[in-house]
C-alpha cells in the first residue's frame, strides 16, 4: 500500500468528523473520496495532507509515518477547492512559487515551470493574473502548481466545484487523462457520484465520518453493502412494503431501494416480453416526465409508487395507462447491510440463466452480478 | 442601460448633488474663486513666500514620517486583532478608534501637557535629554495619534476577508512564515495598507487641532504647520494669502484622494472574478510561533496604552488636579453653559442633516450604476482630506464681507428687514461642522448596502413595493446597526470640531463651542484655566468613551446576528 490510514480519528471540539478510518491505496490508483457534504471526506483528506492534525491514529505514505512532518516534507501535491492561485502573482509565478522555496536553480525553474505550462496547455498565458484566467484554465493552472515540485501523491479538494457544468464535464477526461500521463497516485474528493465514477478507479464512500464501502466504480455501483450507498448510489426510491411485489417475499429487512433500471413497463402486445408476461403484474402510470433523452415513468403497482426510465424510441405511452411490470431486483437492507434481492419467479423461469438477456428491451438495465 | 428596477435614482441623485453643491463644493469654489483674483504673481509670492514653504514642508515630512509608523503599526495591530484570541482584545478593538471620537482641540491639549517638560511623560524624557512638546517629535506624536485609526480600519476588513487556503497553498508549497507573509499575505494587504496610508498622510497633512499646541509653532524652529499658517492669515484677515495657501493644500488633497481611488480600482480589477468559495478551514494546523504572537499583541498593547490610553488617563488627571469642588466649579461658569449650548445646537442640526445625506448618498452610491459615479464618491470624501480650518475659510469666502454671497445676504437682510448673519455667528458654526462631519454616516452604511447586495429590494420591488417601503422594510433592518453607528460617530465629531469653527467663531460666551472654549481657557495660560480647560474636557472624553463602548457593543451584536444566520 502506498498511502495507508490506519484507525483515524479526529474531532473538532465535540464534532467527531472522522471515526476510526482505515483504508489503504496501491501506488499508481486515482482514487474518489465520495460522500454528502459534512460525512468528512475533506477532513481525511487535509490530514493526509497534513493541514489538519489526526486526533489519533498512523498517516503512512510511502512506508513512512507522516503524522509529525510539515506538509511540505511529505512529497504531496495539494489543488484546492477555490484553487487558492496567488491573486498577485503571474500563472509563471505561481507555478515556480513551490520551487522557489526549495532553492531550485533559477534555470532549472525555468525548465520545470515550461514543461508544466505545455503538459497542462497553458504555453502563452504566463503573464496572466489569475483573475484574467476562466475558470478551467484557474484548475490548470493549480494543477501545475501542486506538480512543480514533483510530489509522489497528489490531492485534490472537489477539483470541480469552481467550475460551471458546461465545462467540468471535459475538465474530467482531461484530469484523468492528465493524471494517468504523469503516473502520479492521486485521491479527489467529490460530492458528485457520476463525478467519481467517471474519474476514479477506486471510490471510498464515507458518511458521518465513517467509511462505508471501498471498492471499483462498478463495484460500488453493483454491489452497495451498506443502506447508506445503496441509498446514495444510483437514483433509486426507498420503498418499505417492497414484498407486495410480485417475485418478491418479506424477509428479515427494513426496506428496499428499487432503482429505475430495475423496473420493466411494457404494453400488452410486447412481443419481446410475450415469455414472461405471464409473470408480470399490472402497474398504473401516474405521471410522464420528459428528461431529454427518455421519459421518467412513474407508475403505481399495487399501491406501491416505483419508477422506471422509458426510451424515446419505444411507443408513446400516456398517463392513466395500464402496464405490465416486472420488477427484476431490489436491494433490501437492515440496519447493517444491503442485500441483492433478485426476482425469484423470473429466475424460476430461466434456471440457467440463458435467456434472460432475451428478456430485455435492451442490455442497459439487467445485468448480470 | 436597462430600466431600473428599484425606485428612486433620480430623486437620490438628485438630492445628492444638490446637498453636496450647497454644503461642501460651492464653499470651497469660494476659495479658488478668491485665490484666482489675486493675480498669478501674488499668488506665486505667497505660496513661495520661505515661512510657507517651510510650513509645506514640515506637514508633508512628518505627516509622512507619521503614516509610515502608523502603517508599521496598523499592520501589527490589525493582524492581533484579527488573527488573535486574548482577554481584552474588545477593549483594544474599541480604544483604537478613540481618535477619531477624541475632539482634536482635547487631544493637542492633552498631548501637549503630557509631553511637557513638567508633564507625566515629558518630565522623565526632558531628564534623558529628549524634549518632545514644542518639537518636530512632538508634531510627530501628535500625528501618529490622530492617524492611527485610518490604517487599521483599512487593513481590518481585508484581512478578515482573507482565505486561510492561500496560506495553507504556501504552506504546503514549503514557504515559512516569514516568506508566507512577504510573497502571500502582504501582496493582498498591499492596497489597504496604501489607502489606510494615503488616509493618515491627508490628514496629517490637514490636522490643526491635534498638532497646534504641541508643535511649537515656531517659523524659526520650522514647526509652524500649513493649517496654522491659513489660521494665522485669516486672523490678519489677509484673506488673499490665506485662499492662496488653501488652494495649494487642496490640489495636495486632491491628488492624495485620487491616488486612494486610483489604488482601490487597481486593487478590484487584481482581484475581481477570482472566484473565492467560502473557506472551510480554519487555518489551524498552520504553525503558529507563540513567541511571535506574544511579540505581536506586547507590541499592540504597549502602543495602544502609550498613544492612546495614557493621554485619556492624562485628562483625568489633569481635571481633578485642583480637587472635585474646583472640577465643579470650572463647568459652571457662564461660558461654558453657553459653549454647552452652542456645541448641542450645532451638533443636533448636524446630525439630522448629514444622516439624511448619509442614507440618500449610499442608496444612490450602491444601488445604481451611472456615469461619474467615480468622481461622485471622491467629491463626497473631500471632508475627510482637507483641512477643517479651510472648511471654516470656504464659509469667510462665501458669506464674508469679500464674499460673492455676501450681497445676496444683504440683500435678503434689506428686503425682510431681517438680521441674518453667517459668518462668525451661529449659523456659521452651524455650516463649518455639518461640513467636516458630512461623509460619516453615508461611509459606514456603504460598505453594508454593498455587502448585502441587492436582492431583496428587487424582489421587493418586483411585488410592487414603494421606494420608500422598501427602504424602509427591507433595506434599514440591515443597516440598521451601522447607520446608528455612523450617527454616533457623527456626534462625537460634531461635538469635538475645532479648526472649522475656530475659523468662523470670534465671540466667547455666545458663539464659542466646548473645544473653543476650551482653547481659550488653555491659551489663558494660569494654572486654574488649564485645570479648567481640562475639566471641560473630560465631559468630551466622556463622550468619547461612550462613543467607542456603544460602537463596540453595536458591532457586536451585529457580528452575532451574523454568526446565527
Amino acid at each position: 500500500m502506498y498511502v495507508e490510514l490506519k484507525n483515524i480519528n479526529k474531532n473538532f471540539g465535540d464534532f467527531q468528523a472522522s471515526k476510526d478510518v482505515s483504508f489503504g491505496i496501491e501506488k499508481g490508483r486515482l482514487v474518489a473520496l465520495l460522500g454528502p457534504s459534512g460525512s468528512g471526506k475533506t477532513t481525511i483528506l487535509r490530514m493526509i495532507a497534513g493541514l489538519e492534525k489526526p486526533t489519533s491514529g498512523d498517516i503512512i505514505i510511502d512506508g513512512r509515518r507522516v503524522n509529525d512532518l510539515s506538509p511540505s516534507d511529505r512529497g504531496i501535491g495539494f489543488v484546492f477547492q477555490s484553487y487558492a492561485l496567488f491573486r498577485y502573482m503571474t500563472v509563471y509565478d505561481n507555478v515556480a512559487f513551490g520551487l522557489e522555496i526549495l532553492k531550485t536553480p533559477k534555470n532549472q525553474i525555468r525548465e520545470r515551470v515550461n514543461e508544466l505550462l505545455a503538459l497542462t496547455d497553458l504555453k502563452g498565458l504566463e503573464d496572466r493574473y489569475p483573475n484574467q484566467l476562466s475558470g478551467g484554465q484557474r484548475q490548470r493552472v493549480a494543477f501545475a502548481r501542486a506538480l512543480a515540485p514533483n510530489p509522489s501523491l497528489l490531492l485534490l479538494d472537489e477539483p470541480f466545484a469552481a467550475i460551471d457544468a458546461k465545462v467540468r464535464q471535459e475538465l474530467r477526461s482531461w484530469l484523468r487523462e492528465m493524471i494517468y500521463k504523469v503516473g502520479i497516485t492521486s485521491i479527489f474528493v467529490t460530492h458528485d457520484q457520476d463525478e467519481a465514477v467517471e474519474v476514479a478507479d477506486q471510490i471510498i464512500v464515507t458518511n458521518k465520518g465513517q467509511i462505508e464501502q471501498i471498492g471499483t466504480p462498478t463495484e460500488i455501483y453493483k454491489t452497495p453493502q451498506t443502506p447508506f450507498v445503496s441509498q446514495f448510489i444510483g437514483q433509486g426510491t426507498v420503498i418499505e412494503d417492497y414484498y407486495r411485489l410480485r417475485g418478491f417475499e418479506k424477509g428479515n429487512y427494513k426496506g428496499a431501494i428499487i432503482r429505475p433500471e430495475f423496473v420493466e413497463a411494457f404494453k400488452n402486445d410486447n412481443d419481446r416480453f410475450a415469455d414472461v408476461v405471464g409473470i408480470s403484474e399490472k402497474g398504473t402510470i401516474t405521471d410522464i416526465l420528459f428528461r431529454g433523452n427518455s421519459l421518467e415513468v412513474r407508475l403505481d403497482v399495487e399501491g406501491v409508487q416505483l419508477v422506471t426510465h422509458r426510451s424515446l424510441e419505444r411507443r408513446p405511452i400516456e398517463i392513466g395507462e395500464v402496464m405490465n411490470v416486472i420488477i427484476y431486483r431490489v436491494y433490501a437492507f437492515d440496519d447493517e447491510r444491503a442485500y441483492l434481492l433478485e426476482n425469484e419467479e423470473l429466475k424460476k423461469k430461466d434456471v440457467n440463466n440463458v435467456h434472460l438477456e432475451s428478456y430485455l428491451y435492451s442490455n442497459e438495465g439487467y445485468f448480470v452480478v | 442601460m436597462s430600466k431600473r428596477i428599484i425606485p428612486g435614482f433620480h430623486l437620490t441623485l438628485g438630492i445628492t448633488i444638490t446637498m453636496l453643491s450647497l454644503l461642501i463644493l460651492i464653499p470651497l469654489a469660494s476659495v479658488l474663486v478668491y485665490s484666482l483674483r489675486i493675480g498669478p504673481a501674488q499668488f506665486f509670492k505667497v505660496v513661495t513666500d520661505a515661512t510657507v514653504v517651510a510650513a509645506f514642508g514640515t506637514s508633508i515630512i512628518f505627516s509622512f514620517i507619521a503614516a509610515v509608523i502608523n502603517t508599521v503599526f496598523g499592520v501589527i495591530l490589525a493582524w492581533v486583532l484579527v488573527r488573535y484570541e486574548f482577554p481584552g482584545k474588545r477593549i483594544l478593538d474599541g480604544l483604537v478608534e478613540l481618535p477619531f471620537a477624541l475632539p482634536t482641540a482635547v487631544a493637542g491639549i492633552t498631548l501637549s501637557k503630557m509631553y511637557s517638560t513638567t508633564g507625566e511623560l515629558g518630565a522623565p524624557l526632558a531628564k534623558l535629554g529628549i524634549y518632545v512638546s514644542y518639537t518636530h517629535l512632538g508634531l510627530t506624536v501628535a500625528l501618529i495619534f490622530i492617524g492611527i485609526p485610518f490604517v487599521v480600519r483599512a487593513i481590518q476588513p481585508v484581512l478578515e476577508k482573507f482565505n486561510p487556503a492561500y496560506e495553507e497553498a504556501a504552506y504546503i508549497l514549503g514557504a515559512d512564515r516569514r516568506v508566507t507573509f512577504q510573497r502571500v499575505i502582504l501582496p493582498e494587504l498591499g492596497p489597504a495598507m496604501l489607502t489606510g496610508f494615503g488616509l493618515a498622510f491627508a490628514r496629517g497633512i490637514g490636522e490643526y487641532g491635534s498638532v497646534i499646541y504641541i508643535a511649537g509653532n515656531s517659523a524659526k524652529e520650522h514647526t509652524q504647520v500649513v493649517s496654522y499658517i491659513i489660521m494665522q492669515k485669516l486672523n490678519y484677515l489677509d484673506y488673499g494669502s490665506a485662499t492662496a495657501i488653501a488652494l495649494v493644500m487642496l490640489i495636495i488633497s486632491f491628488l492624495l484622494l485620487l491616488f486612494i481611488n486610483i489604488v482601490q480600482v487597481y486593487q478590484s480589477r487584481r482581484t475581481s472574478g477570482v472566484y473565492e468559495v467560502a473557506s472551510q478551514t480554519t487555518g489551524d494546523a498552520l504553525p503558529q510561533p507563540q513567541a511571535g504572537r506574544y511579540v505581536m499583541i506586547a507590541v499592540s498593547v504597549a502602543f495602544v496604552l502609550l498613544m492612546l490610553v495614557m493621554p485619556l488617563l492624562s485628562i483625568i488627571r489633569n481635571s481633578l488636579s485642583k480637587g472635585f469642588a474646583f472640577y465643579l466649579s470650572s463647568l459652571d461658569t457662564q461660558y461654558v453653559k453657553s459653549a454647552f449650548a452652542v456645541t448641542l445646537i450645532a451638533t443636533v442640526l448636524t446630525l439630522i442633516v448629514n444622516t439624511f445625506f448619509g442614507l440618500v448618498a449610499a442608496w444612490v452610491m450602491t444601488r445604481f450604476q451611472f456615469k461619474g459615479k467615480q468622481v461622485l464618491a471622491t467629491l463626497i470624501d473631500i471632508p475627510f482630506s482637507i483641512s477643517p480650518v479651510i472648511a471654516g475659510l470656504s464659509f469667510i469666502m462665501m458669506f464674508g464681507r469679500l464674499g460673492w454671497a455676501f450681497p445676496i445676504l444683504e440683500k435678503i437682510n434689506d428686503t425682510f428687514g431681517t438680521d441674518i448673519q453667517i459668518v462668525f455667528a451661529l449659523p456659521g458654526v452651524v455650516l463649518a461642522t455639518i461640513f467636516v462631519t458630512f461623509p460619516f454616516v453615508s461611509r459606514e452604511i456603504i460598505p453594508v448596502l454593498n455587502s448585502i447586495g441587492t436582492d431583496e429590494e428587487e424582489a421587493a420591488a418586483l411585488m410592487g413595493a414603494k421606494g420608500l417601503t422598501i427602504f424602509r422594510r427591507v433595506t434599514l433592518p440591515h443597516i440598521k446597526w451601522a447607520l446608528i453607528y455612523g450617527m454616533i460617530l457623527c456626534t462625537a465629531r460634531a461635538l469635538g470640531e475645532f479648526g472649522a469653527v475656530n475659523a468662523l467663531s470670534k465671540t466667547r460666551g455666545v458663539t464659542f463651542t466646548l473645544p473653543l472654549e476650551i482653547d481659550a481657557l488653555y491659551l489663558a495660560g494660569d494654572s486654574d484655566s488649564i485645570v479648567a480647560a481640562f475639566a471641560v474636557s473630560s465631559i468630551l472624553v466622556i463622550i468619547a468613551v461612550f462613543v467607542l463602548v456603544l460602537r463596540n457593543f453595536f458591532e457586536h451584536s451585529e457580528k452575532q446576528k451574523m454568526a446565527g444566520a
